[in-house]
């Protein structure tokens, strides 16, 4: 029925990893995720499909879990009016960002998880903002003061430990943000809000940098269209954070 | 494999995205990991780039004529266990490869990379990340950093986009940037686009540079 079947150490080598790290990821369920099948003779020797495998590796690479670490914060982007309200130049395509990051913040507060709220704002003094507008002038109504820039009223509610008005595309550019982390010696970080392809993306790959695991809902982050938001999880999954369900996400920060 | 059609550009456009930043006074240029482990298609991390790295010539060539600063980056781990590289490695085993000492980790000999080009060693991303790059760029006096290389998704993006949020002028070289995977390529230079850099062909980039006379401002 399949033609160009592999082994176990055929591909694993395609893939660049080892053939135990496969049979891992299999245990956990992650194979299927990746949509790869595993099929298995009647030996009970495992079998892959070659063109799945030259798929993967070509269109998205390989990559294992990171898994969650000991000590855990949740920040928060852009959940403001400018990115949620649809009559906003700026805004993303709606989804479930705001119920699923209710739901995040409520597990927070249960389990004393610190929350940072990051928000980009625009300052005509500031030589970064001023450039980056220079890139796209809606920037500019990320004024301080104005309503654009209120967190959505779904979440206003809520206490936020650092909230982090900024010029910069990622959360980690910003001292007190940086010292809060290492003074609560969190080791792994969950990003929700917007925009994945933005600042969740630059985010992400700041915080791999600088040591964090970095965890990503799926159902938490949002885009302007479905091409960007697909394509940045698949990059960020196979190269910088762990591309989680929501509900996976819940569970991992209960104690 | 092309990824995003009219409409997305259109809409990205009628949001008032994806405007110019222009030149600034003075431009380096950044060659991004084009070292054999990345540019030999038999490497593990590696993908054919021979096209990348023929643009990237023309371009050293101009730098080179004017006198203006070039910085070629490498990923290099030098600890057995690969612990300079962070958790990175948890999450991409190839960096195994990318070892200090190794021919992975050296220049593509392809290149034209003379004595008194700079030589950044990173482990991570960003061309910035725990590098000396920003003291060498403001010592020259660059405001504009011109980025090739590879991967287009990874290094090429991370960089571009930290050069914007340290209030650097960032231009991508479309044709002399790469990635393993072509729709991730095309991807990142939308994105890159319309919201942290100018996108530019290489006939381009040496056209502005040799036109604006920046060497003149050379100090």
């Amino acid at each position: 029925m399949y033609e160009n079947l592999l082994n176990i150490s055929e591909a694993s080598k395609l893939l660049g990893v080892s053939p135990s790290t496969l049979r891992r990821l299999e245990k956990s369920g992650y194979i299927e995720e990746y949509g790869l099948k595993v099929i298995y003779t009647p030996g009970g020797q495992r079998r892959y499909i070659l063109d799945e495998i030259q798929q993967l590796y070509s269109n998205q690479g390989f990559s294992g879990q990171i898994g969650f670490g000991k000590k855990i914060a949740l920040l928060i982007r852009d959940l403001t009016i400018a990115f949620t309200d649809p009559h906003s130049q700026l805004s993303i395509k709606i989804e479930d960002q705001i119920s699923s990051a209710k739901q995040l913040i409520e597990e927070a507060v249960i389990q004393k998880i610190p929350i940072v709220f990051s928000k980009t704002i625009y300052e005509p003094d500031n030589k970064v903002s001023r450039l980056w507008s220079e890139k796209f002038p809606s920037l500019q109504i990320l004024d301080h003061q104005s309503t654009w820039s209120q967190i959505h009223p779904d979440l206003s509610g809520y206490s936020f430990d650092i909230i982090n008005p900024t010029v910069y595309i990622t959360d980690l550019y910003n001292n007190q943000v940086n010292d809060y982390l290492q003074s609560k010696q969190i080791d792994t970080i969950i990003l929700a809000g917007a925009t994945t392809s933005g600042s969740i993306r630059a985010t992400a790959v700041d915080a791999l940098q600088r040591g964090y695991r970095v965890i990503i809902p799926k159902e938490a982050v949002g885009d302007r269209n479905q091409t960007l938001q697909n394509s940045t999880l698949l990059d960020l999954n196979a190269r910088y954070a762990d591309v989680i369900s929501l509900d996976k996400t819940l569970k991992g920060m209960k104690k | 494999m092309i990824q995003h059609n009219g409409d997305d550009e259109t809409f990205f456009r009628k949001r008032g995205f994806g405007k110019l930043l222009g030149f600034g006074q003075k431009p380096g240029l950044i060659v991004v990991d084009l070292i054999n482990g990345f540019t030999n298609p038999s490497m593990p991390m590696g993908s054919e780039l021979t096209g990348q790295i023929e643009r990237t010539n023309k371009l050293l060539n101009t730098m080179h004529e004017m006198n203006l600063p070039i910085f070629f980056t490498t990923i290099s781990y030098d600890d057995d266990s690969l612990a300079d590289s962070g958790i990175w490695f948890q999450k991409m085993e190839g960096l195994k490869t990318l070892k200090t000492g190794t021919e992975a980790v050296d220049v593509d000999p392809r290149l034209d990379y003379r004595p008194g080009d700079g030589l950044i060693v990173k482990k991570y991303a960003s061309a910035f990340f725990g590098t000396d790059l920003i003291a060498r760029l403001n010592a020259n006096n660059i405001d504009t950093v011109i980025i090739v290389g590879c991967t287009t998704c990874g290094c090429i993006r991370a960089t571009a986009v930290d050069a914007l949020q340290l209030g650097y002028r960032p231009i991508v070289v479309e044709d002399a940037v790469g990635d393993r995977s072509q729709a991730s390529h095309e991807q990142s230079l939308f994105d890159l686009r319309q919201k942290y850099a100018d996108v530019l062909t290489t006939s381009e980039v040496i056209e502005t540079i040799t036109k604006t006379k920046a060497a003149s401002t050379k100090i």
